[in-house]
């Protein structure tokens, strides 16, 4: 009987990585079903361009596998796969474009209640992109991959109180700019 | 914001209630305040909205993006069972297995993989390479010493009417003896001598033979002969041995420089046993059918050697219909007609590999021919198709295929064709 790969902890299967092709191969597969969707939705997030973000989802897997070769200590992949994401995304931002959108000249999209939850989605990741960077990460670590404090401060290599103050005020960026909204579904409800 | 949890404010508080991150917060507190306030009453039910529009938002990634990934990184070759596995199809090929062909396939291949995998497949011809370990004289003693050998007189019954050439055995087997004694008191009673030997019953036991030498010259019918290793052998083996080694307490000889350890882990999947089924879509409708139908019709077996990398060659056996002309006999006439017969074949198979598709990761495109014959004239197949390694000793093939078939027909050479797809596995070894 094989091994049963999804009752190995990740860090088992980090190690598996250095095996032999078939290990590596069946540690790699889990790994990526445990962790894809993460790290694929981090990056859609936090760059809001799907060419973009597929490339640079597939150089983070890909630099994932060759950094496993290496001799490391790892005991937080996932928070590990997203440094590596994190990285670079913020490399393809900045070679992209500078991010200087003001919020004040910010156009969010009309918004009809009709569609609902598509639309809100779309205005959504519109006031995310408008975000600075720093305070963005931290909304999509939070909010979309539901990790804790603690772990956005160890994937982001700062303090717990960072992270506080810098999700209390992206919160508050995105209230002030969806307040239109929610101003429409308080009379929508009405 | 405050570090300190007391200096907060109760927006700040709330915040860090609705993420979860609640040590130290009086909640009571925060929700009294809450409800009091409508500012903060509504940001709340802003916050709560907030999160369930994010929550829940994530999203796969694209399956591509996954094959691309494994291609890129040398794990590639996994895409389609990944696929498999999440179409359903896994689920559709158990269904495949439960049905009479599946399942002769896999008996077939499971008994000829058993009978493989219990063989010694220690016999292959060991290189010349230096680098490969031999055992060593220290290592040899060890195994010498450490066997209680039974059995020592290695022996051969034979029949033979030569009485002379029983004489020269039995010379060659004292002198085997003169020059190995502990290995012959051992095998033959310590109260038989080399140039007597009490003869025992050889019909009982055909390993341990006990020959008077009064009976040497009369044993003609049933005559015995004792093959023990030659002298010139003993000698030859002890160039490898020091001085000691006239004292090793057995009569087998070892010989070092024979002994390899050979590491398998590289080994080169040289064979396959391919099981194939074949589908007959263009198969005629003839008059008649016959009545052999057996379940493992519409197979065939082979066992391929692999030259390289892209080119296989190997003998094939199977079974499928083929449609032909007969005559048959109605009252007082006779009626040509065409019947679909179940004609066993065999033939020697060519199969080459082209390179991986760019567009299809770990599919690679093959064509095949077959040659050979039936039970009722010679057959002839042709087929073309795509090559998939689900591992190294596992792969699965499939794609059209052409068949003709030729007979004898009234003195002519008739022929049969059909089109079909053959699709099957490969279990390399």
């Amino acid at each position: 009987m094989g091994k049963n790969y999804k009752n190995i902890s990740d860090t088992e299967l980090y190690y598996m990585l250095k095996g032999s092709k078939a290990e590596s191969k069946k540690a790699f597969d889990e790994l990526y079903r445990r962790h894809s969707t993460n790290v694929y939705t981090y990056c859609r997030k936090v760059l809001n361009n799907d060419p973009m973000a597929e490339d640079v989802f597939q150089e983070t897997f890909t630099r994932f596998f060759e950094g496993a070769k290496q001799d490391r200590e790892m005991t937080n992949v996932i928070g590990y796969l997203l440094k590596i994401a994190r990285n670079l995304c913020l490399n393809e931002k900045s070679k992209k474009y500078n991010d200087k959108v003001s919020l004040d000249d910010l156009q969010l999209p009309h918004y009809d209640v009709s569609y609902g939850n598509i639309q809100l989605n779309e205005i959504l990741q519109t006031a995310l992109d408008a975000l600075p960077k720093k305070y963005r990460e931290v909304i999509v670590l939070r909010e979309y991959l539901d990790m804790s404090y603690n772990e956005i401060a160890k994937t982001l290599g700062t303090t717990m109180p960072i992270v506080r103050i810098r999700i209390y005020r992206a919160k508050g960026k995105i209230r002030e700019l969806l307040a239109p909204y929610f101003e429409e579904m308080k009379d929508y409800n009405r | 914001m405050n570090m300190n949890n007391e200096n907060m404010t109760t927006s700040e508080k709330l915040h860090l209630l609705l993420d979860g991150e609640s040590e130290g917060i009086d909640t009571a507190e925060v929700l009294n305040e809450v409800s009091n306030s409508p500012e903060l009453t509504q940001e709340f039910l802003e916050l709560v909205q907030m999160k369930q529009m994010m929550s829940g938002s994530t999203e796969a990634p694209p399956e591509h993006l996954r094959r691309t990934i494994m291609a890129g990184i040398g794990l590639g070759g996994s895409g389609l069972w990944y696929y498999l596995q999440n179409s359903g199809m896994v689920a559709a090929s158990a269904a495949f297995v439960s049905s009479k062909i599946g399942a002769a396939l896999i008996a077939g291949m499971v008994g000829v993989f058993a009978t493989f995998m219990v063989m010694d497949n220690n016999d292959k011809p060991a290189t010349a390479d230096n680098s490969i370990p031999t055992i060593t004289y220290t290592q040899y003693s060890e195994l010498a010493s450490a066997m209680p050998i039974e059995m020592e007189v290695p022996v051969v019954s034979s029949v033979s009417k030569d009485t002379k050439s029983i004489g020269n055995s039995s010379n060659q087997s004292n002198l085997g003896y003169s020059t190995n004694s502990s290995s012959a008191t051992t095998t033959t009673r310590r109260s038989a001598s080399n140039s007597e030997i009490v003869a025992a019953n050889n019909t009982s036991n055909n390993n341990i033979f006990e020959v008077s030498e009064s009976k040497r010259e009369s044993n003609t019918e049933q005559n015995i002969q004792i093959l023990p290793t030659p002298t010139e052998n003993i000698a030859m083996n002890q160039e490898f041995l020091p001085s000691s080694q006239n004292e090793r307490p057995s009569g087998f000889i070892i010989n070092p420089a024979n002994r390899t350890v050979v590491n398998e882990t590289e080994q080169q999947m040289l064979f396959s046993l391919q099981g194939r089924g074949i589908t007959n879509n263009s198969l005629q409708n003839a008059d008649m059918s016959t009545t052999e139908a057996p379940a493992i019709n519409d197979i065939g077996i082979a066992l391929m050697y692999s030259v390289n990398d892209e080119f296989e060659l190997g003998l094939e056996f199977g079974q499928e219909f083929f449609v032909k002309k007969i005559k048959s006999n109605s009252f007082s006439s006779q009626e040509t007609m065409l019947e679909n017969q179940l004609t066993f074949w065999g033939g020697v198979r060519a199969t080459y590999k082209f390179n991986d598709l760019q567009i299809l990761d770990g599919f690679r495109p093959m064509t095949s021919i077959l040659i050979g014959g039936t039970n009722r004239g010679w057959v002839s197949k042709a087929s073309a198709g795509l090559v998939y390694d689900i591992s190294n000793k596992l792969a699965v093939f499939g794609g059209p295929e052409w068949t003709s078939g030729f007979y004898q027909f009234d003195s002519q050479l008739l022929s049969t064709h059909k089109w079909g797809f053959q699709y099957g596995l490969s279990l390399k070894f």
